[in-house]
């Protein structure tokens, strides 16, 4: 290997390792502006109202759920909507904010709810057009448990003061604890 | 050649599975026995009737539309209003040039069937889901929630009249008798009204829920009731008895094998006579319509294939053909001879 040779040699290892530094430095750039962007999107944008977090809080009066076919299926909302019963829409009679579901006609079948002006909570079943089962907690504490169709019923009242339980069959009262009042007993008669 | 042969099998599997649904028509298609089916509507179909002269179909939606339809070929002819609003019922003019509705919170439009205007009545103490005409058409009834009937004069849209109800109670189910002196309004009991002197005549009492539809025969002598009790009541106007209660049975539900159908009883939504008074239709949530014998109350016929609950049914003026309207967003056409 000659002079010349060795000189061309050293000249391109000087040339690489120019290019090699640059390289490097470029490299530790682009990793220091990625590092810059990552801490940016997961550590100071968590402070930012506006931007998109799966940690933020969503404020709506209301979210619907609809299926394939278009239909409302759950809301939930403050307040809820009026009851839609077989395509038609009613008053409720007061103001009510909770969840409703729909069966796939749109027919409000449950709803778990607070009502609004007097606080109760409760939660419903109903057949279409009818309710069937209410579950239901006063803000004083009474809670009742209802169950009936036509003249069968199941009643569980809890007070403060005192409990009582009531069964009926074909509207016949079978089961009650404690028993009625001699007054009351006449009244149902 | 294995390949080759592989390809024919998959290519002769291919067919047979499109040539069989043809030839051997599924069972869902063997019992759907309307003649037509007409789609359109976005939302549920809330009532349906048919124009004078029996050409054109009126419908309305909760998808705030109100539309017409060929009877013959079942094209929608057009959209003759359209809003934001659901809407829950309709009712014809004697001549056919003008349609009213009742909207959600009780807006009343009067809509022009050629589809050139619309207009809304003033607003009243709202929230009627009916909305009837008198037989000659000049006036409007709809049922406000104070529990008053308000009759309306349909030219000017004035406020002409009230049947006082009892306060706060009101119901979804109205009908204006054929000779126009009563009206009949339909809540837990039936309150008949004579329109003339306001007063309140006769009370039939008799379902255990609240009545969804009313309907005069045409002679004006016998009222139908369907009531989401489960049942539909013929009455006998004049006497104030039921002549006979109907209580059908049969929940339809379409699977992929077929349709089953379930031994239980739903809300009856829907009742109409025919014009001659012979026969009675009725359609409910169990997504049947029935066709039933007027005088007897024996059961004619049922038609099935709504998959969803039926909101109205309505006779053509020959009698001959029968449409219903359902939450499933159809309208179908039923023949009935």
């Amino acid at each position: 290997m000659n002079q010349e040779t060795i000189n061309d040699l050293n000249r391109a290892i000087k040339t690489l390792e120019r290019k090699n530094r640059w390289l490097t430095l470029i490299v530790l750039c682009l990793f220091a502006i990625g590092v810059v962007s990552f801490l940016n999107q997961t550590v100071f944008e968590t402070d930012s109202s506006d931007s998109p977090s799966q940690d933020k809080i969503i404020r709506v009066r209301g979210i619907v759920v609809v299926d394939e076919n278009g239909t409302e299926r759950v809301w939930i909302g403050a307040p809820v909507p009026e009851p839609l019963i077989l395509g038609k829409r009613f008053p409720r009679g007061g103001r009510m904010s909770g969840i409703i579901l729909f069966d796939e006609e749109g027919n409000e079948r449950s709803g778990y709810c607070t009502s609004d002006g007097y606080p109760n909570v409760l939660f419903t079943l109903d057949s279409i057009g009818r309710q069937h089962v209410l579950f239901m907690s006063e803000p004083q504490g009474d809670t009742t448990l209802r169950l009936w169709n036509g003249g069968n019923s199941f009643k569980l009242d809890i007070g403060e003061e005192e409990s009582s339980l009531k069964l009926s069959s074909g509207g016949k009262v079978l089961f009650e604890v404690p028993p009625p009042s001699p007054d009351e007993k006449g009244a149902i008669k | 050649m294995r390949g080759i042969n592989l390809g024919i099998g998959i290519l002769a599997f291919i067919l047979i599975g499109l040539i069989v649904p043809v030839l051997i028509p599924g069972q869902s298609q063997s019992q759907e026995n309307s003649i037509a089916v007409w789609r359109g509507h976005d939302g549920a179909v809330t009532d349906v009737a048919f124009l004078p002269g029996g050409d054109s179909v009126a419908s309305c939606s909760l998808d705030g539309t109100v539309r017409l339809w060929d009877t013959d070929s079942g094209r929608m002819k057009r959209i003759l209003y359209s809003c934001l609003d659901e809407i829950f019922a309709l009712a014809v003019s004697q001549d056919g040039a003008r349609i009213v509705t009742t909207e959600y919170k009780g807006k009343v439009g009067i809509h022009s069937a050629e589809g050139k205007s619309s207009r809304h009545l003033a607003e009243f103490l709202g929230w009627s889901v009916d909305v009837i005409l008198s037989p000659d058409s000049q006036k409007a009834a709809v049922w406000s929630m104070d529990g008053d009937i308000w009759i309306f004069e349909l030219e000017t849209g004035e406020h002409i009249h009230t049947l006082r109800g009892r306060k706060n109670k009101w119901g979804m189910a109205l009908a204006w008798s054929p000779d126009g002196s009563r009206l009949a309004a339909g809540r837990l009991a039936i309150s008949i009204w004579d329109v003339n002197s306001g007063n309140q005549v006769q009370t039939l009492e008799g379902h255990r829920g609240f009545i969804r539809d009313l309907t005069f025969s045409t002679e004006g002598q016998r009222l139908a009731s369907a009531c989401m009790d489960k049942t539909v009541c013929v009455w006998d106007v004049e006497t104030g008895k039921a002549l006979y209660t109907l209580k059908p049975q049969g929940l339809v539900i379409y699977l992929k094998s077929g349709p089953v159908t379930n031994p239980i009883e739903l809300p009856m939504t829907a009742v109409a006579f025919s014009p001659d008074g012979r026969r009675l239709a009725t359609g409910g949530a169990d997504r049947v319509v029935r066709l039933w014998e007027a005088a007897t109350g024996k059961l004619l016929r049922e038609f099935k294939g709504h998959r969803m609950s039926i909101t109205a049914v309505a006779f053509s003026n020959n009698g001959a053909r029968l449409v219903s309207s359902s939450l499933d967003h159809t309208i179908r056409v039923w023949a009935v001879e």
